[in-house]
């Protein structure tokens, strides 16, 4: 295996509830190296998204430890824990969480607001052109397709070149065509070096991943 | 991709939240500043109404002064003509003397050192001129049978510091009378005649006609012979100046501060005259005058006292109703911004879980919703002055806002509202900062 950027160390999370406490993920162990675009699938409230935001910090485990590029996250500060995230990792969400009142150029560089990156504009026009989005630059998200909300969400989550690409089913609101071409940019980046790790219900999307995990509630 | 930006495109994204915020700091910016503007007008307006007022009242006493000092002037000089060559006469009686027995008899009965005229005329005494000593008694003529008044008379103690008077009248010599008409006309006497009186002989040197007064039973003798006679040796009644002048129209009074000074207790009053009840005229005049200033001075204080405190109450009751309403409005100023921040915070909850999983610190998020709240309190604040601007005629005192309340406070309201505002949407701020993401963002 090539370098570890994400590694989970019997990662439980337990959620508090009246009564007995609810197990959203329990002993949970996960590596995943540079270059692996890894499915996790399971039924609803198997934990899939909750073992994500574990995984990008964002949600401390009740116990385990999670380590993204050898950075043990939850012993970090809350400030330090956020420039890291800042700089490392990318979430991609089925609900593509663009920020209404920005247009697509502003979407992007949105990343930016957590700290200065050199030359943000330019890179962020040259990404959208990748994208096929270069006409859209001025447009807000409700004047957009779906598809193209969750390729400028993809865009935003990868402008900072993250080690490590977090997506919560990225295909969830679309059609089979954008689906695939979304899978196709989560399989390209996994290729240039970074980890993906998606949770997801479908099928075709699981089959694209380079390993895939079942998660049981 | 800066804070600012981000808050201005948010701001223009969610206008009526924003504009409601705006428009409620504004307000109450308007009625508090605009209440204080009203309440310092007040006190300008109010001062200026007063000092009108007391200038009025000043300016109606120097009008009543300069009248009755002419008419004073007026009724001094037809005095001084009327007096003019006349001088006037004033009786000193002795310390304890009750002066309703002198008016019922005519004279004292107390009686007091003869010295005391030597005193008087050896002082610098300057309003009396000719003083004539004297005792006064009523007896029974035994060998006449008869009442009459008994005068001892010495001629005039000339006054040491003047130049020697001529006398004003002659002094009766030692042995000698001077009669009054009912005497030597029914006793038959005439100058010349001898008499006897309490047993000593006498040669009339005088008779005197007919006056009408209780001159016609009098005896005039001379003032030693006279003390021994009545077994009072040394002493007299009265003391008669003659011809007194005064510089001033209150010439009674200025005699009596005078001799006061020279005899303690002695009395002193006017011999009856034309030029007294003149002066007493005058004097009646001037208190009239002076009871006429101080009804005026009363009556213009008792306004000027009503006016104030009209103003005062006028005041009192914009102070109690601002005293209520500001703190009110200021309050709900605040409660609504909160709310209006809590609900921009409930909006934006999908974009501060991306933002915070985008790796913006809660210092961040906190800065962006702060950011909104200074600047809405900014624009309310331009907007309240503003519009307070344009009705500051309105406002009392004439003066102006920047009049009124001074460059400093607007400084201070430009710095402190936006600070107010950042107060007021600070728990919804903080709420927001401490969001969970994982909160928004799990959907499992």
């Amino acid at each position: 295996m090539t370098d570890i950027v994400l590694k989970c160390e019997k990662v439980r999370k337990t959620f508090p509830a009246p009564g007995e406490d609810v197990l959203a993920v329990s002993e949970m162990d996960l590596e995943v190296g540079a270059g692996e675009f890894v499915g996790l699938f399971g039924a609803s409230g198997c934990g899939k998204s909750t073992l994500l935001l574990m995984s990008g910090g964002l949600m401390e485990p009740t116990s385990g430890n999670v380590e993204v590029l050898g950075k043990s996250l939850y012993q970090a500060s809350e400030t330090e824990r956020s420039a890291f995230r800042a700089n490392n990792i990318g979430f991609l969400f089925q609900q593509f969480h663009l920020v209404p009142y920005l247009n697509v150029l502003e979407n992007v560089l949105a990343p930016t607001l957590a700290g200065d990156l050199p030359n943000a504009r330019e890179s962020a026009i040259d990404l959208l052109k990748q994208f096929s989005l270069d006409h859209r630059l001025d447009h807000v998200p409700s004047k957009l397709s779906t598809g193209e909300q969750q390729r400028v969400a993809f865009v935003r989550s990868i402008l900072r070149k993250p080690k490590l690409l977090l997506a919560d089913e990225p295909t969830g609101n679309l059609d089979a065509e954008n689906s695939n071409e979304v899978l196709n940019y989560l399989d390209e980046f996994a290729k240039s070096g970074g980890a993906v790790v998606m949770a997801t219900h479908d099928p075709v999307a699981l089959e694209r991943s380079s390993r895939s995990i079942q998660l049981r509630g | 991709m800066s804070v600012l930006h981000l808050i201005l495109r948010e701001i223009a994204h969610r206008r009526l939240n924003f504009v409601l915020g705006v428009i409620c700091v504004a307000m109450t910016v308007f009625v508090a500043f605009g209440a204080w503007g009203m309440l310092r007008g007040h006190d300008v307006e109010a001062s200026g109404i007063l000092n009108q007022h007391q200038a009025k009242t000043e300016q109606i006493l120097a009008e009543m002064d300069a009248k009755t000092n002419e008419n004073m002037k007026k009724l001094e000089d037809a005095i001084r003509k009327s007096m003019k060559g006349l001088g006037f006469n004033i009786f000193i009686y002795p310390e304890g003397q009750e002066m309703a027995e002198v008016y019922s008899q005519g004279f004292a009965s107390k009686t007091m050192p003869e010295e005391y005229v030597m005193k008087l005329a050896n002082s610098e005494i300057v309003t009396v001129n000719h003083l004539l000593p004297r005792l006064t008694r009523k007896i029974k003529w035994p060998e006449e049978e008869r009442t009459v008044v008994l005068i001892g008379v010495r001629g005039e103690v000339p006054i040491a510091f003047k130049d020697p008077k001529k006398p004003l009248i002659d002094p009766v010599s030692e042995g000698e009378l001077v009669l009054g008409y009912e005497l030597h006309n029914s006793l038959d006497l005439e100058v010349g005649s001898r008499t006897t009186l309490m047993g000593q002989e006498f040669v009339v040197s005088k008779c005197h006609p007919e006056r009408g007064t209780v001159d016609d039973i009098t005896i005039w003798m001379n003032l030693k012979e006279c003390q021994l006679l009545l077994d009072q040796p040394g002493q007299i009644n009265a003391i008669l100046a003659l011809e007194c002048n005064c510089e001033t129209i209150d010439r009674l009074g200025e005699v009596r501060a005078e001799i006061s000074s020279i005899l303690p207790g002695t009395q002193i009053i006017e011999k009856g005259s034309r030029a007294l009840a003149r002066a007493e005229a005058r004097v009646q005049a001037k208190k009239t005058a002076i009871k006429q200033r101080e009804e005026t001075l009363k009556s213009r204080t008792a306004q000027l006292a009503n006016e104030k405190a009209r103003l005062d109450n006028l005041r009192n009751s914009r102070e109690s109703l601002m005293s209520v309403l500001v703190p009110f409005l200021v309050g709900l100023c605040l409660v609504v911004v909160g709310v209006l921040s809590f609900a921009n915070v409930r909006d934006r909850q999908s974009e501060i879980g991306i933002f915070r999983a985008m790796g913006i610190s809660d210092q961040h998020v906190l800065s962006v919703f702060l950011g909104r709240a200074w600047l809405l309190g900014c624009g309310g604040v331009v907007l309240g002055l503003l519009v307070l601007f344009l009705y500051e005629g309105k406002l009392p005192g004439n003066l102006g806002l920047i009049g009124l309340l001074g460059k400093k406070v607007l400084v201070y309201a430009l710095l402190g509202v936006p600070v107010l505002a950042c107060g007021a949407a600070w728990l919804p701020s903080l709420s927001a900062a401490r969001k969970d993401p994982a909160e928004v963002l799990r959907h499992d």
